[in-house]
């Protein structure tokens, strides 16, 4: 038998199975419209403003400047639990790292990146 | 990590060093200071390159548990991005005062992209692969859109991103099954996974998948639709590292893998490969036919050029990745003195890129246009060019391992090419200019163009040295 | 005397002249006009050197130098030169008729005219190069590069769709030539892999040590075959020949028209005939038969060409068909007169566009209907054009007799449809030259041509070496003849080595070979 034939086997169950969702959900369901159920986010509360609406550049800005230093810190605590294992080299890296993380910071900080206005 | 080992990373570490003072440098440097910034990207690269020179003669090592290899091979190519970046930085000055983006980042950005190009060189191990493709990726998605004030950088800019977040997503779909198939990431891992018996179903698929990765990045037909636009709209001096530089290290990467880890596979791979540089030639010079923006028609120019490199890989032999490597060096002198004369001559705003715009230019600057007028009829493969000696290998290794008919269609596509890189040179010479300015060029671009003559004459009539050195690089592929 | 790398001082003095013209920043015209002519001129005593001292009894290669150029581990292109009596007055044809063509630009180009030098001069290297490289790459290097001068010549300094006929120029040639490069690739890696040279590849064809599948020889007989046909121009691959030639300056037309086609022919003796002789004589039929219909079609579309250029133009395509079929008969008349009529079309062709540039300086005209009773205003420049008309349509005691009456001796001894059809193409031909030059010298008066004056002493000069070389050729051409036998008699030979016993087209002595000179005597 062909190598190939179960991953064929498992492309067609896969997308049959979404097929069968869709459209059991399309005969099955109630389907009985509501304003209230068109709207983007049914949680109960109206919705306000329009999704085209702009977002100040800062939020953006100060969204991935959280990522990154949160996943520097993400970083540092299996670093600080593993450091006995690691010696001196792992010791080194880490602060290379924060050294190069520590410069993005800087530039950031100088660019006005952390200003709101 | 033993301190041998870490010599080894020396260069790297030297331009990502650079990259990072670079960034410290733009905002604590006042505006007089710029001069600097240029000074320490040219320097690093200068520094980084000596450090190379001293590894020259070690014979290939392995290092980092088998992920880097550093071999004739990975110096080659790392000597190459080396000269590309060092030649960007330099071209891109006046180009960049001109246009008020001379800054740090412009900089930091080619050294990390250098970086990363470097990386794919050197890796024998996908996740590296990976992580080089994605520093260089990252930082050309940002220089493509440089220019944030202009509407057509930004389009260029997202575009790139896009399109490169899925060739990436798919890259790395590929990767994941080959690890399925072979459970290792590493080359040599796969190759023997490959050898042992039978082929594992996966890793065709995989291989597939990995293809259109890379075949994006070199801008393969038909993965090669984001090509004009990017090229067109990114800042000129960006243009130029683009068009040499990622898609030497795409290449570069793809030789590693096709040939490190997928021997098992080439049958099928240079039967794919085949079609792909067929098609890759073909629509290239056929759609560069009718471009009248010069930027354009380059950027056609170069998926063609890169159907031409894709020749050698399909012949799958050393006479093959010689000739590529040769090719590559003669791309690269070509490419960037082509582009160096349209950033030069662009203007404000970047706009004069059209061909009328080069109408009478060998009254205007005599010498910019004997400069341009060599470089693209060493494009079009004129024999005394170092264009013609990279074709005559390149196809020579197809017609010696069987493949004459690909050896054929490659010719007629040069036939084809002719006709759109010397319509350039009939609106040099041959019109006359709309209004008789003196067009002048800055002196560092002018030395570019003048060394870059030489080479092209030098590698068209004595290539012995250069294609020795090609043969002595891809020993290290194995 | 021998001098050494005389092929290498004749073909690279042009380009080292070339060279000086475009570093000499403050030089006035009259200045670089007379470098250019004494350097070429120079490279034509050099030539000289090559005619007196060559030994016709030889059918090797003379003159010979070859040194290494690219050096691989495997393989090297070398840089290897020589000639033998197929080349030899090809070469002294190249370097007679530029150092001419220079000369007739002297008042026509005055625009750019340090580039237009260089560009004459490169173009001479390239085409004597061609002419001597037995080096298959060298060879490719030489023909392709040569384009590049033609092309800027046609492009920059031509007529009004120059830049049109500029391209389709170069289009046409590159589409051929390239093509060409993958046979030389092929034959390379078929020959062993490890030399390019002509001689060398030959030889080993001749030993045995290297063999053709006939599907293989006929294939590198079309990637060659088709690289010369373009450039001969074999009907129907002559469209570009027109264009080219009317928009040409005329300095451009009379080497286009007097060496640049024999490149093609030349191509075929020397690369076709020896390295693939089953399919040339397999494929000598067909391609006889596109000569002969090249033959008539040329003369019978330039019966109308209102344009002097377009009717000589034409008229090439004719001629240059009568040649095709003289090396197609495989004898050594038509062999040799093939080669001779390869001189003397490029003697008359050349004398022909020089003579319309001349009309062409004085009345920015070349329709014919424009003059008439030119003779009147013109006589000296009226009895040139006689007897260079009368060399064309090959009267005899001039030189195109010699070559048409060998080249249809041959051909009526392969194939009297073939010979008859000839000859009245070259009936056809007399007719419209003799027509042209009725309309332009005689006929009513066309007041326009009033002022037109005689030519002057330059041009006289022009022309006095070219019509001496007419009257040589056509009175005794012994000397010439006897230079080409011994070779014509080598090519034969190999050719006739892959006839196929009771094959339909052979090698035929008609004479005891080696003495076709002497009906002409």
């Amino acid at each position: 038998m062909n190598p190939l034939i179960p991953l064929a086997v498992m492309a067609l169950l896969v997308a049959g199975i979404v097929a069968l969702f869709i459209l059991a959900s399309v005969f099955l369901g109630p389907g009985k419209r509501h304003p209230v159920k068109d709207t983007p986010f049914e949680c109960g509360i109206p919705s306000e403003g329009f999704a085209g609406g702009r977002m100040h550049i800062g939020y953006y800005i100060m969204a991935m400047l959280f990522v990154v230093f949160d996943v520097e810190l993400a970083f540092l605590f299996p670093w600080a639990a593993a450091l006995r294992g690691l010696g001196w080299f792992g010791f080194v890296a880490m602060f290379l790292f924060i050294a190069v993380i520590g410069a993005g910071f800087a530039y950031a900080w100088k660019m006005g990146a952390l200003e709101w206005e | 990590m033993n301190p041998d080992e870490l010599f080894l990373l020396v260069p790297q570490s030297i331009l990502l060093g650079a990259a990072v003072l670079l960034m410290l440098m733009e905002p604590f440097s006042r505006q007089a200071g710029r001069r600097r910034l240029r000074m320490v990207a040219v320097a690093a690269v200068a520094v980084a390159a000596y450090a190379l020179r001293l590894q020259w003669g070690l014979g290939p090592r392995s290092i980092g548990g088998g992920m880097i290899r550093v071999d004739g091979f990975s110096l080659f190519f790392q000597w190459l991005f080396l000269v590309i970046t060092g030649l960007s930085a330099v071209l891109a000055a006046d180009f960049n005062q001109r246009e008020g983006i001379d800054r740090g980042e412009y900089y930091a950005l080619l050294l990390t992209a250098c970086s990363g190009m470097s990386l794919m060189a050197m890796s024998a191990d996908l996740i590296l692969t990976f992580i080089g493709i994605e520093i260089l990726s990252l930082s050309t998605y940002i220089l493509a859109g440089f220019k944030r004030r202009d509407i057509a950088s930004g389009e260029s800019s997202l575009k790139y991103f896009l399109l490169g977040s899925f060739a990436t997503a798919i890259l790395l779909y590929g990767i994941a099954l080959v690890y399925g198939a072979a459970g290792s990431t590493q080359y040599q891992a796969i190759r023997a996974a490959a050898a042992a018996g039978e082929v594992p179903a996966l890793l065709l698929p995989g291989l597939g998948l990995l293809l259109v990765g890379l075949g994006f990045k070199i801008g393969l037909v038909p993965f090669h639709s984001w090509i004009p636009d990017v090229y067109q709209g990114a800042p000129s001096p960006v243009t130029a590292f683009m068009s040499v530089g990622p898609k030497a290290a795409a290449i570069a990467a793809l030789l590693r893998l096709l040939v490190e880890a997928l021997p098992g596979l080439a049958p099928d791979w240079t039967r794919l490969l085949w079609l792909m540089a067929v098609l890759t030639m073909t629509l290239g010079n056929a759609a560069a036919l009718v471009q009248s923006n010069v930027k354009r028609m380059l950027a056609y120019s170069a998926i063609a050029q890169a159907g031409y490199i894709l020749v050698g890989v399909v012949a799958n032999t050393r006479e093959g990745f010689t000739a590529i490597l040769f090719y590559l060096v003669v791309y690269t002198v070509m490419n960037l003195m082509a582009f160096g004369v349209v950033l030069s001559l662009s203007g404000p705003g970047d706009r004069r890129v059209h061909l009328e715009d080069y109408a009478g230019l060998a009254r205007r600057a005599p010498f910019v246009a004997a400069a341009l007028g060599v470089a693209l009829l060493a494009l079009a493969g004129i024999p005394l060019t170092g264009g013609f000696m990279g074709k005559f290998f390149l196809f020579g290794s197809a017609v010696k391992a069987g493949f004459v008919g690909l050896a054929v269609i490659a010719v007629l596509n040069s036939v084809l090419s002719v006709y759109y890189y010397f319509r350039l040179l009939v609106y040099m010479y041959m019109k006359d200019a709309p209004q008789g300015g003196a067009e002048s060029i800055s002196r560092p671009v002018g030395a570019i163009l003048a060394i870059g003559v030489f080479l092209i004459l030098w590698l068209g009539v004595g290539p012995d040295r250069f294609l020795a050195l090609a043969g002595h690089s891809i020993l290290g592929l194995k | 005397m021998d001098v050494p790398f005389i092929l290498s001082w004749i073909t690279y003095l042009p380009a080292a002249v070339a060279l000086v013209l475009l570093a000499l920043p403050r030089a006035s015209n009259r200045t670089l006009r007379w470098i250019a002519l004494s350097g070429s001129l120079a490279a034509f005593l050099l030539s000289l050197h090559l005619g007196f001292h060559f030994d016709a009894s030889s059918s090797r290669m003379q003159f010979e130098e070859s040194v290494s150029w690219i050096r691989f581990p495997a393989f090297e292109i070398r840089h290897h030169l020589g000639v033998d009596g197929i080349s030899l007055f090809l070469v002294m044809l190249t370097t007679f008729l530029t150092p001419l063509a220079l000369l007739s630009s002297w008042k026509s180009v005055t625009m750019r005219v340090r580039p237009f030098l260089a560009c004459v001069l490169l173009l001479e290297t390239g085409m004597t190069g061609v002419f001597c490289a037995l080096d298959l790459v060298l060879f490719y290097v030489f023909w392709e590069v040569m384009l590049i001068p033609m092309y800027f010549l046609i492009g920059i300094w031509g007529g009004e769709r120059r830049l049109y006929a500029a391209i389709k120029f170069i289009l046409y040639t590159m589409a051929g030539s390239l093509l060409m490069l993958v046979g030389i690739l092929y034959l390379f890696f078929a020959a062993g892999g490890d030399t390019f040279s002509l001689v060398e590849i030959v030889a080993r064809l001749e030993r045995g040590a290297l063999a053709w599948s006939s599907r293989e020889e006929f294939w590198l007989f079309l990637a060659f075959g088709l690289a010369f046909a373009i450039k001969i121009p074999l009907f129907p691959f002559h469209t570009w020949l027109p264009d080219a030639h009317v928009e040409a300056p005329t300095a451009g037309s009379v080497i286009l028209a007097g060496v640049l086609l024999k490149m093609g022919t030349y191509g075929l003796v020397r690369f076709c005939l020896p390295l693939f002789p089953g399919a040339a004589l397999a494929l000598a039929p067909w391609i006889s038969v596109l000569a002969v219909v090249g033959i008539l079609y040329g003369a019978l579309v330039a019966m109308v060409q209102p344009d002097m250029k377009k009717l000589v133009a034409y008229s090439s395509v004719s001629h240059m068909g009568l040649v095709v079929l003289g090396i197609f008969t495989f004898t050594p008349h038509g062999m040799t007169g093939a080669l001779i009529q390869m001189v003397n079309h490029g003697l008359s062709t050349g004398a022909l566009f020089l003579l319309v540039g001349m009309l062409y300086d004085r009345r920015h005209t070349r329709r014919i209907a424009d003059f008439g009773g030119v003779a009147h205003t013109s006589p000296v420049f009226a009895a040139a054009f006689l007897v260079v008309t009368l060399a064309a349509i090959a009267l005899p005691g001039l030189n195109g007799f010699v070559g048409e009456i060998l080249i249809l001796a041959g051909s009526f001894a392969r194939n009297k449809v073939f010979g008859t059809l000839a000859a009245l193409g070259m009936i056809l031909g007399a007719v419209y030259m003799l027509r042209m030059y009725q309309r332009i010298f005689w006929g009513p008066k066309n007041p326009a041509n009033a002022g037109l004056g005689d030519i002057g002493t330059r041009e006289r000069i022009l022309l006095l070496p070219i019509v001496g070389l007419m009257l040589w050729i056509g009175v005794y051409s012994a000397p010439f003849l006897r230079r080409m036998d011994a070779s014509v008699a080598g090519i034969l030979e190999r050719v006739e080595s892959a006839g196929t016993p009771g094959g339909s087209y052979r090698v035929q002595f008609i004479d005891p070979p080696g003495t076709p000179g002497e009906e002409t005597k």
